[in-house]
């Protein structure tokens, strides 16, 4: 089996399948087929593949959004401790002592500066 | 020229064949409109944007990945049938598909007019195993190279040339008497 009888064989099988003539149908059918397939592409539509505005920014945003948490995170002041009381008891008899600090104040500002008052 | 009109360009090249490759394996002119149908529109789809050298092996690629998913489900339901309803046990092994009747059959014009040595060689290309009748056809009629064909077929330029070179012999030794 030389290669030279090879070729002439594809070359015979080409021509026979080329030479099979499709049913007028059939040919309608497909140029149909790849009109179909065409209009999805809307004319002057550009084959690149479009993406929406967002599924640019959506990836970039998250990246800007970790980014501020951890920069807020290290950088930071020291935020001021608040009292914690741990039952409103706590709560009031606080309330109370700088009820009562205070008019230790008062009382101390009027024994010290009488006119003041 | 517009990247629209090389593709509709492109796919009027190759639609014919694309068609009778599908025929072949389906044997069902309507099956074989759909698989060829859907492949244009995934082209055109996914595809549109890649360079138009890369567009054969992609079509033809997504042309036999619906073949063989059509194929299988034709044997899936063939096999189920003769589960169900086949009278004889013996009969529910036998592949409906090789049995079923020749699609050409079903389209007189079909066989008007058609040589001899068209009828044998599409007779006997049916009857070659699948990946062999891909290799065939996709090598020796659509023209693909052997790397263009392996990504088509998604196997090794190895596998191509083995399922091309049996499928030459096969056709050669069965064709011989009629053809040289």
């Amino acid at each position: 089996m030389t290669s030279n009888n090879e070729e002439t064989f594809l070359e015979r099988a080409r021509e026979a399948l080329e030479a099979e003539r499709l049913d007028d149908e059939i040919v309608e059918r497909l140029a149909a087929a790849r009109r179909s397939a065409l209009d999805g592409l809307e004319p002057g539509q550009p084959l690149t593949p479009q993406h929406p505005l967002w599924s640019f920014w959506a990836p970039v945003g998250a990246f800007a959004v970790v980014v501020i948490a951890v920069a807020l995170t290290l950088s930071s002041p020291d935020i001021p401790e608040f009292p914690y009381y741990e039952s409103e008891l706590q709560a009031a008899a606080a309330d109370e002592l700088e009820l009562l600090e205070d008019l230790e104040f008062v009382a101390w500002m009027l024994v010290e500066e009488p006119d003041a008052g | 020229m517009s990247e629209r009109v090389a593709l509709n360009q492109f796919l009027a090249g190759v639609e014919k064949r694309a068609y009778k490759m599908a025929l072949f394996r389906v044997r069902d002119v309507d099956e074989a409109m759909d698989i060829v149908q859907d492949a244009m529109m995934i082209l055109v789809r996914k595809y549109a944007s890649k360079p138009e050298a890369q567009w054969a092996p992609l079509f033809y690629r997504i042309l036999q990945n619906r073949i063989t998913d059509s194929h299988r489900k034709a044997t899936l339901r063939a096999r189920l049938f003769s589960m169900f309803y086949s009278e004889d046990p013996d009969e529910t092994t036998t592949d409906v598909i090789q049995s079923a009747p020749d699609g050409y059959a079903a389209e007189p014009d079909f066989q008007v007019g058609i040589q001899d040595a068209t009828e044998k060689l599409n007779a006997e290309v049916e009857r070659l195993p699948m990946r062999q009748q891909q290799a065939f056809l996709m090598r020796a009629w659509e023209g693909l190279s052997v790397a263009d064909t392996a990504l088509a077929m998604r196997c090794s330029q190895g596998s191509v040339k083995t399922h091309y070179s049996r499928a030459v012999h096969r056709l050669r030794e069965v064709l011989k008497e009629d053809w040289l």
